[in-house]
């Protein structure tokens, strides 16, 4: 990326964003922009390739017949199961395999869309014409046998139980936390029979209400399949270089450190007749993500089909094969019984989430893990059990996006929560308060995590004048054309995945300018210009430069992966990467980056002012910046520059590479650098000094490690909290759900940049009015998985849809000075749907209960 | 299949190609041909607006927000065509360019060369026929009201787009 020098804002803020000058101009930066030519040493020329992909997964496939494309339409070259299988080409296994990349002929799809073919053409126009003559016969070129009914009884492990119990005198005598996960359904250990001993205790109390003097309600809720319909369908370019034994990748990924392994992978049983010795991939800027370029397969057909040809390949998505083969939200089935006693507290919670995970495992049993984790919502539940499944269906691939379970979720408590309130007569928002997590309670795990600020959004909301207002507002709708309603929600979402890795290298040069590399790259929600900022805290000015997606330079830190621990080995670690997701830039990559610059500080500039300033004693706690200078009492400051330059001269530390690791806390460990030892919240340390090209491996000493066991199950999360406070207009005759007004509240602890953190808040209530009211394909038969879907079909939310100027954003201070940075693009959205179905419900009197409510419905449900 | 002599001006600089397919689309034609790739494709049926260029029909006649995807090549035979790529002169940027970037206007920034390029179109638009303060806001939904974005919510494109209008003299009454 090229450096734009006015993007800056001063130390630790942005004027605009790093890469704003590249975007407002039109540069090449998004995959789709990328021709083999503009990519140095590649060969000019290229083959373009068309994935050909199944429109039913129904019955048997048996192979292709393109004969009836036109003879100027004919692939040069098509690759199936059968080469795959001629040239033993694998699976990858961080691929999460169990099924084919390409269809075999005899077999049923697995999943709707499936691949069955690559078609090589020589030039884009004709894999464009031939694409399009495909698609005018949905089945054409395919060859079907026999229906084959589908088996429903599949699933993706692990399921996930959440089962807690709290006494009456508040004692907490079972959670996941307590004694570790258990899985009921999988064996009759000790803790399993245990655990199904609470499960059959809660449901016999939640089967006879009555009996303790409880009000219980049991419904099902819906939510449906949803494209993260970022803007731009999936692209990439790639190249085997023979000569190399190099198998290049460009795409825009929100994995590109799983994709470059996993690419790597699947030759593993062909490594040595195809002489691929490395992948060298180029994360090229993605035109939004939201979770559906994470683990995406295209880069292993872009793998694939580079080792089929003696050229470059280019593979270009439209959105009709976008919408056939991107990764989608899962939709969800949640059963839930609730209870309340006679003063309004929440006594029980029994709830059967069910993720429809598609044909191809990708994330789904991680995201019904995260569902089941955020399965109690905003509230304290003294008997909870939850369970939570991701059926194995033949529906098109769903997996890690925004929200990632917790929408499916919290739609259900949320909307179960205001029925209760109406089946008990009280306010909604306070039955809400009287059961509310307190900062820091412990949520459905048994893991004090509970997020500050759910009682201030919801006292803040009940004093609004929407709320206040609501019933005579809705009085005076009565005789209009349009019904009236308020809805509020409440929303909690885990930020961080509860093991979460850094990995970044921050360098300075000798004029002083920095440069930050890291794996992680920016979909859009401005980790780019976060990162860049974040310097300012340990080196008094932003970074000029930013390298994301890089994988291969961190190699040198020589890291061993693994979940079981090895505390006396310097170089394991957890987990290596991550993903860009779960809401982590502000909370875990900036720690990173930190780290890195404290180590630049402390054993790069620092030295460097002792030096020049001739005070040898002098400590960090000595020093501050002041406009780009080092200062310290009673000695002239030093610019940043003269510094750098001095460090450079001297030898000492002018990049540092490290690794963190999280999981609840930060892995600390102590480091010596030269004869000085420093503890920093990191475990891997490389070091590069001044006039030297190679790092210097430091090993980590007397690190202060965590329990393996708490990774996944809970206790390592940090959770953000949000709301929603939302007046809709329903018309009467054309069943048609308006959005009025709305209030959105986030409490994102300190804030880094307000201006990201507010463009955060606005595109995730856009997406969860798209949630609540227009989105929906289905997940079966007729929906996307047929290739028939684009925008005239879908409907993404417009300026017209959002509530444009008339949506407040209530931004909570931070609850104390040093307050984390919260990571809130996900818990922002997920307090949308829930309110503006409550609000449906306020203003015709009727329940829905699956998303998204279109006209039809309020239409069908009004003629009763 | 029909092929055409293509003569327009882009962005102030005059291209000619012969034997272009008549029908190819103009998306297609300044990314695969020109490698113009400052336009972007998303839906390719003329719903989501990403593809927009701004087109007159003869120099310094109206411009107008023209979907470029499904806009074959021959119907700009002849026309003046401005992509996100002729915005800038001379290394300065546009208005709409500076106003989106210190709005944060865009995220991941792929909805931002048609969001461009259609407010371009209603500048001169707003140039040509100023309209009352109050009707600022209508005329900025009428004219990237349809534009799809995923990541913004749109709130900071109109904010920019009304903060340009607002500090150009002429446009409004």
């Amino acid at each position: 990326m090229a450096p734009t020098p006015s993007w800056s804002g001063g130390a630790g803020k942005a004027r605009f964003r790093i890469d704003g000058l590249d975007k407002v101009t039109g540069r090449k930066i998004y995959a789709r922009d990328f021709r083999p030519r503009d990519l140095e040493g590649w060969p000019d020329d290229e083959e373009v390739v068309l994935v050909a992909r199944t429109p039913l997964a129904d019955r048997v496939f048996q192979g292709l017949d393109l004969s009836r494309l036109p003879t100027e339409l004919t692939p040069a070259r098509v690759i199936t199961a059968a080469n795959l299988a001629a040239d033993r080409v694998g699976v990858a296994k961080t691929d999460y395999p169990d099924g084919d990349y390409l269809l075999p002929a005899g077999k049923v799809p697995d999943y709707l869309g499936q691949a069955v073919g690559l078609l090589y053409f020589n030039d884009y126009h004709t894999m464009d014409a031939a694409r399009r003559a495909i698609r005018s016969d949905m089945t054409s070129g395919l060859i079907f046998g026999d229906v084959v009914p589908p088996d429903p009884t599949r699933f993706y492990e692990p399921e996930t139980s959440i089962i807690h119990v709290v006494t009456p005198q508040g004692k907490d005598v079972f959670s996941q936390i307590g004694g570790g996960p258990v899985r009921p359904q999988q064996g009759k250990t000790k803790r399993n029979i245990e655990a199904l001993g609470w499960v059959d205790k809660i449901s016999a109390q939640l089967e006879d209400p009555q009996a303790q003097g409880w009000t219980a309600l049991s419904q099902t809720y819906e939510t449906q399949m949803v494209d993260p319909m970022f803007m731009e369908p999936e692209s990439g370019v790639a190249w085997l270089d023979r000569a190399q034994g190099t198998l290049n990748l460009l795409i825009g990924t929100q994995s590109p450190s799983y994709d470059a392994t996993a690419a790597l992978q699947i030759f593993s049983g062909t490594l040595s007749t195809l002489g691929i010795r490395r992948v060298n991939l180029i994360a090229a800027y993605p035109g939004g993500g939201f979770g559906g370029r994470d683990t995406s397969i295209l880069c292993l057909f872009l793998a694939i089909a580079a080792v089929y040809s003696e050229k470059p390949v280019r593979i270009v998505y439209d959105r009709f094969q976008q919408f056939q083969a991107g990764i989608k939200r899962h939709s969800s089935r949640c059963e839930v019984t609730m209870a309340v006693g006679d003063r309004g507290k929440i006594q029980a919670l029994r709830s059967y989430i069910y993720l429809n995970g598609g044909g191809r495992r990708n994330v789904s049993g991680y995201v019904a893990q995260v569902s089941g984790i955020n399965g109690t919502g905003a509230y304290s539940i003294p008997l909870v059990d939850i369970w939570s499944r991701a059926t194995k269906t033949r529906s098109i691939t769903s997996g890690s996006v925004r929200g990632f379970g917790a929408v499916q979720s919290q739609f259900a408590i949320e909307t179960m929560v205001d029925e209760l309130a109406a089946e008990t007569g009280r306010d909604p928002i306070e039955l809400r308060r009287i059961n509310i997590l307190s900062p820091g309670e412990i949520i459905g795990t048994g893991a004090p995590v509970a997020p500050p600020g759910l009682d201030q959004m919801c006292e803040q909301a009940a004093a609004h004048r929407l709320w206040q207002d609501r019933g005579r507002r809705q009085m005076e709708a009565a005789g209009s054309g349009e019904a009236y309603g308020v809805g509020f929600a409440l929303a909690i979402k885990n930020y961080g995945t509860g093991a979460d890795a850094a990995l970044d290298e921050v360098a300075i040069e000798p004029d002083g300018s920095i440069t930050v590399t890291t794996n992680v790259i920016d979909m859009g929600t401005g980790t780019a210009t976060t990162l860049a900022i974040s310097t300012a805290k340990h080196l008094g000015a932003n970074a000029t430069r930013i390298n994301t997606g890089f994988l291969a330079p961190f190699e040198e830190l020589r890291l061993e992966e693994g979940f079981r621990m090895q505390p006396d080995n310097p170089r394991w670690t957890p987990l290596i990467f991550e993903s860009t997701k779960a809401a982590s830039t502000s909370s875990k990559w900036v720690h990173g980056v930190e780290q890195a610059c404290a180590v630049l500080l402390a054993t790069g500039l620092l030295p460097a002012a002792r030096m020049l300033w001739g005070a040898e004693g002098l400590t960090v706690k000595d020093v501050r910046w002041e406009d780009g200078k080092l200062a310290s009492h009673g000695r002239n400051p030093i610019p940043l520059s003269v510094l750098a330059k001095a460090a450079h001269e001297q030898g000492f530390v002018v990049s540092a590479m490290i690794h963190a690791f999280y999981s609840g806390r930060w892995v600390e460990a102590d480091y010596t650098v030269g004869s000085d030892t420093f503890r920093w919240q990191i475990d891997a340390l490389a070091v590069r000094r001044g006039g030297q090209q190679d790092r210097e491996l430091i090993d980590r000493k007397n690190p202060r490690l965590y329990t393996v066991e708490s990774i996944w199950e809970g206790n390592g999360q940090s959770f953000g909290a949000s709301a929603c406070l939302a007046a809709v207009r329903v018309n009467r005759r054309t069943g048609e759900v308006g959005l009025d007004e709305a209030v959105h509240f986030i409490g994102p602890g300190t804030v880094l940049q307000q201006d990201l953190l507010e463009g955060q808040l606005d595109g995730s209530f856009a997406m969860g009015v798209g949630q609540a009211l227009l989105e929906v394909t289905p997940a079966d038969g007729g929906g996307a998985g047929d290739g028939r879907w684009n925008l005239n079909r879908y409907h993404v939310a417009l300026s017209s849809d959002v509530g444009l100027g008339k949506v407040e954003k209530v931004i909570l201070p931070p609850e104390a000075p040093d307050a984390p940075a919260r990571g809130i693009a996900e818990v922002a959205m997920i307090a949308i749907a829930p309110a503006i179905g409550n609000a449906v419900a306020h203003a015709t009197g009727i329940r829905f209960r699956k998303l998204p409510i279109l006209p039809e419905h309020v239409r069908a449900a009004w003629r009763g | 299949m029909e092929t055409i002599n293509l003569d327009f001006a882009l962005n102030g600089k005059r291209v000619s190609r012969e034997g272009i397919p008549g029908n190819m689309m103009l998306v297609d034609f300044l990314r695969e041909e020109l490698g113009l790739t400052g336009t972007k494709f998303c839906c390719g049926i003329a719903v989501c607006r990403v593809c927009t260029v701004s087109v007159a029909r003869v120099e310094g006649a109206h411009e107008e927000a023209v979907r470029s995807c499904t806009t074959p090549v021959g119907d700009i035979n002849g026309h003046y065509v401005t992509t996100v790529e002729g915005l800038e002169g001379n290394g300065v940027l546009h208005p709409l360019q500076q106003a989106f970037l210190e709005n944060f206007s865009f995220q991941c920034g792929y909805c931002c060369p048609g969001f461009l390029m259609a407010s371009y179109a209603l500048l001169d638009s707003l140039k040509r026929q100023p309209i009352p303060a109050e009707k600022v806001d209508e005329a900025i939904e009428d004219a990237v009201g349809q534009h799809v974005c995923r990541c913004t919510g749109y709130v900071r494109y109109h904010k920019a787009i009304r903060q340009v209008i607002e500090e150009t003299p002429g446009l409004v009454t």
